[in-house]
């Protein structure tokens, strides 16, 4: 049976592993696998560490590989081109031969019970190696049976390679079997663990079970290696999910030398600050190590877009109400904001013109006419808006010009105008005239921040929408009036179901207000200051150093705000961005931190990016706490006393 | 008599003062000490009726919202004041429900500390859970490891109190939901060879924990029944529900029609039978398949009928499935303090009931 979706959009397929293969190909979008398998490194017989944020696409790329993917790849070549052209241009695949298969491990909750039960005589760390040894070796029986299925050759004539003694394999390693026998005593022993794991206290210990001293499941798959006409890399999903000592296990293992690439994929929040104020680049090489940040490789516009429209038209076919659509028809019933109608602008204009009187009269030496200026021309809004702000700007001058009408009265035209300057007016005038501030597919795109999870939940309750209007019949379109309450009820869901849900939610939802307001005071100032406006804030690196520091991190605020900004980094609210050395000769590096473009919605604040504002850490802390209003943190940026009490 | 025809009754007072009598000693009730206002109603009941019990309480911790107006510490407070009436076999037993990375860690934590005193627990004739203020993930291994001792070393006789309350039910609803996990104390399959026909039993709109369990037994799921509730005192409930969960359960689940069992959930034994039944008709039927094929249940319905669901599980050897809530947002703070005059339901799940 087909399956159908009313909305398609509002599903999370990467967390469903039990997806069958032909849904999970046909919904896939492998632009960023093909940027991803470009990078040399990947297939490099190191250990790759593929770090991101929930909704960055780890699983799903790693889910690829998998030999029973591959084999419907190859199969139905013709059903899945685009996906066979990219394994292809990177070997994986060759004239429909698979050259490298991926052995897909998922940490999942079995590993954490090896931590829980307490058994006496035996080891935790024991029973985590089993389990490994064990899932990996099932992974390794499953992978080279279908493989060799795929040519044809039978169970019979399958040898799995025992692990050289000098290794110290444990017995179920040791010998050269056949892989029905070695299948029998995998899952044998899985199912002895098991037992163990799940058992009450007191319960006898199951006889025959023999427990690994050290992960031996790499050696078996090295040997493999040897009979097998082809090549494996281990991939190790959701390894967050471990504990640190189990953590630090399996780290140690995997980052050994050792002849077959390595993925391990993992989220942010299990780094700590230090890592997670990294140098902002996207992957960082060591010998055998390499750490690829999937956020950053997301960050590339041209080829996020890319992906959300394929991604658009791939889920369009999984509901029989929209199926009929494309992602460009789509985009065109997203409406972006009309012009501003006739009537409207000459509101603008006759308010421009009298807050332009006001401030000339003030200053009359300096700021022209607003209507001399314009003699014998037919400014549009957005030129007034652009008046305004340079008038501003001359006005709060502190010192008056000797020869004003030397001055260059270009200055004030918007054909001169920087962009930064152009879209701060655009955003001024749609506040003016109480137009929406965001419409249209494109800043759908951009508000997702180019992560795939937040794209679908912005984008999924506009298909809602859709979908009633083609429910009755009515015209689809939806209106940047609409779209914008829309926006604002999705960026309340995400601060009620997933920032407050957060471990530290509410000091990160305080630090997001305080952060907002202040933003938006300041993106707002006449003069436009920080065109297109602030939608960021820095943190010197002094101040950094002291977050890093495990000697200053003894103090609990210090450590508190540390463990905030790591949540909050580590969950896409706060990103961190390429340090800065901005400012005078000599003054410290800047380390910015963008706000989710989600949140700039609810502060009305640009989607471009924006400028930055150095908040001192203490004020950060206080901000993290309790309500500031947006002057008092304009009056005490420079300040660095703690003003509420170091209680904790 | 068989659990087919299990024990159970409504009059909860007068089944204790004549067990109390029979047995010349008073029981011991094992119950959480929460914000629930339902937690300790079995001990109160039997101390208002002249029962003394002993009491062994759980003291368990949840995030929960909506505390603005501190009812819900009041709550938690008035319950831990309480316990200071009876005699406590030890200090509350504190449980750690969640572990640092917030998994279920809770009922194996219980288990653990309860087979540490069960020498204590071995001198009763009588055992009360009173799972009104318990969280199904402690009160479900809790049952699962006290039959088991019932049946093999010592304990005599589990009961289980239970009061279903809708209209308190409605007011604390879960704010956050865990991924989905084999509960601990129940069969837990490892191979991927396993098959599952799943039975969720539904009585709430809460779509979120019943997709998430779908999601991941997906691929090995190959028949799913669910079993939605058909009450006599509120007949619209069970097509509201399947209004409320009709993309869930139809679009993403794929659903048959003939595969929904409506069950008086009032009664867990009638749960209990249903799956007994369905377990049976399963394994036969698909015998020949390869690999195990097993029913999983899932129960999400009111606690008295995941009492029968667990009975069936352990009883057969069947996996649990369940989404556990992290957070819980009590709507409106008043309720908590409203007073409960209503009996709880008297479970009589192991012991010489059952024994010929």
């Amino acid at each position: 049976m087909a399956y159908n979706f009313k909305n398609p959009f509002l599903s999370r397929f990467s967390d469903r592993t039990g997806l069958s293969n032909s849904m999970f190909l046909s919904m896939y979008a492998p632009q960023i696998v093909r940027k991803l398998l470009n990078i040399e490194h990947l297939l490099l017989p190191k250990a790759t560490w593929l770090i991101g944020t929930p909704g960055s696409g780890k699983s799903s790329i790693l889910r690829l590989f998998g030999i029973d993917i591959l084999i419907d790849i190859v199969r139905q070549r013709s059903t899945y081109p685009h996906i066979y052209d990219v394994l292809s241009e990177a070997k994986i695949i060759e004239d429909d031969i698979i050259k490298s298969i991926g052995l897909y491990i998922q940490i999942d909750e079995l590993y954490a019970e090896t931590a829980n039960v307490s058994i006496s005589g035996i080891s935790n760390d024991q029973l985590f190696n089993t389990l490994f040894d064990i899932r990996v070796a099932k992974k390794v029986i499953h992978t080279i049976e279908s493989y060799n299925n795929f040519k044809s050759i039978s169970n019979s004539e399958i040898i799995i390679r025992g692990v050289e003694s000098e290794q110290f394999p444990p017995q179920i390693f040791a010998n050269n079997q056949t892989i029905d026998q070695f299948k029998k005593k995998v899952y044998e022993k899985e199912s002895l663990i098991a037992g163990l794991l799940n058992s009450f206290p007191g319960a006898p210990l199951p006889k025959n079970l023999e427990l690994h001293n050290r992960i031996s499941s790499l050696d078996l798959i090295q040997e493999q290696k040897r009979s097998q006409d082809v090549e494996f890399f281990l991939m190790i999903d959701d390894s967050h999910d471990l504990y640190p000592s189990q953590f630090k296990i399996l780290k140690t293992v995997l980052e050994k030398r050792n002849s077959f690439p390595r993925w391990i994929a993992t989220r942010k929040h299990i780094y700590p600050i230090a890592a997670l104020l990294g140098s902002g680049s996207n992957a960082t090489d060591e010998r055998e190590v390499f750490t690829l940040d999937l956020d950053v490789v997301l960050n590339d516009t041209s080829l996020y877009k890319k992906f959300i429209k394929i991604l658009v038209d791939r889920r369009l076919n999984f509901t029989s109400m929209l199926n009929e659509f494309t992602s460009e028809n789509i985009e065109a019933m997203i409406a972006k904001e009309e012009p501003v109608d006739l009537d409207k602008a000459k509101i603008a204009i006759e308010q421009q013109k009298d807050e332009a009187k006001k401030l000339a009269s003030k200053f009359k030496y300096q700021v022209p006419d607003f209507d001399v200026y314009f003699k014998g021309k037919n400014p549009t809004s957005i030129e007034g808006e652009i008046f305004l702000i340079k008038a501003y700007r001359t006005s709060n001058k502190k010192q008056l010009s000797l020869f004003p009408e030397l001055e260059a009265k270009n200055d004030f035209a918007y054909s001169e105008a920087p962009s930064k300057d152009r879209h701060a007016a655009e955003l001024f005038l749609k506040k003016r005239l109480k137009i929406p501030l965001y419409s249209g597919f494109d800043n759908i795109i951009s508000i997702s921040n180019n992560n795939v999870e937040q794209f679908m939940r912005v984008f999924s309750p506009f298909i809602d929408r859709l979908i009633y209007r083609v429910e009755i019949n009515k015209n689809t379109s939806i209106l940047p009036n609409e779209q914008f309450k829309i926006l604002r009820n999705i960026v309340k869901n995400y601060i009620n179901n997933v920032i407050l849900r957060l471990y530290l939610g509410n000091n990160i939802y305080q630090l997001i207000q305080n952060l907002g307001n202040y933003f938006q005071l300041r993106s707002y100032e006449p003069n436009a200051p920080h065109a297109p406006g602030i939608t960021q804030f820095a943190i010197l690196a002094s101040d950094i150093y002291k977050i890093k520091d495990e000697k200053f991190r003894a103090k609990p605020w210090i450590k508190k705000l540390s463990d905030i900004l790591t949540v909050a980094i580590s969950h896409n609210i706060l990103i961190p961005e390429q340090s800065v050395k901005q400012g005078a000769a000599g003054s410290e590096l800047k380390h910015p931190f963008s706000l989710n473009r989600l949140l700039c919605v609810s502060f009305s604040l640009p989607l471009q990016k924006g400028d930055f504002q150095i908040i001192p850490i203490e004020l950060l802390y206080e901000m993290c706490n309790r309500h500031t209003k947006p002057d008092e943190i304009k009056k005490r940026k420079a300040s660095k006393q703690l003003t509420i009490l170091d209680d904790l | 008599m068989i659990r087919a025809d299990g024990f159970y009754t409504s009059e909860f007072n007068s089944f204790w003062k004549k067990r109390v009598e029979e047995v010349g000693k008073a029981p011991l009730v094992i119950a959480g000490i929460g914000f629930d206002p339902r937690s300790l109603q079995s001990a109160k009941m039997l101390y208002e009726s002249g029962i003394v019990p002993k009491l062994l309480p759980i003291d368990f911790s949840v995030i929960s919202y909506g505390d603005e107006d501190g009812s819900l510490s009041e709550a938690t407070t008035n319950n831990r004041n309480y316990i200071n009436k009876f005699d406590m076999i030890t200090d509350p037993l504190k449980i750690e429900m969640y572990d640092s990375q917030g998994r279920s860690i809770g009922g194996r934590t219980l288990v653990k500390e309860i087979f540490n005193i069960q020498t204590q627990l071995n001198s009763f004739s009588d055992i009360i859970i009173d799972i009104g203020g318990l969280p199904r993930t402690l009160f479900a291994p809790l049952m699962s490891f006290l039959i088991n001792q019932q049946k093999e070393s010592g304990i005599k006789n589990l009961h289980v109190a239970s009061l279903p309350e809708s209209k308190l039910d409605n007011e604390i609803v879960s704010a956050q939901i865990l991924e989905p996990n084999f509960m601990y104390g129940f069969d837990r399959p490892t191979s991927d060879d396993h098959k599952f026909v799943w039975i969720p039993i539904i009585g709430k709109n809460d779509p979120a924990r019943l997709r998430k369990i779908h999601n991941k037994i997906e691929k090995s799921c190959i028949e799913t029944c669910p079993i939605l509730p058909f009450r006599s005192n509120d007949p619209r409930l069970t097509d509201q529900l399947i209004l409320n969960l009709k993309e869930v359960l139809f679009q993403e689940i794929r659903t048959f029609n003939n595969n929904i069992f409506y069950i008086d959930h009032r009664s867990p034994f009638f749960v209990y039978r249903e799956i007994i039944e369905l377990s049976g008709y399963y394994s036969k039927l698909l015998k020949d398949l390869p690999g195990e094929v097993k029913v999983l249940i899932s129960p999400m319905d009111d606690k008295t009928s995941s009492v029968g669901a667990i009975i069936a599980a352990v009883e057969k050897k069947l996996p649990i499935m369940y989404a556990d809530t992290i957070s819980y947002k009590v709507k409106n703070g008043n309720i908590l303090s409203s007073e409960i005059k209503n009996e709880p339901m008297e479970i009589w799940v192991a012991g010489e009931a059952y024994e010929d």
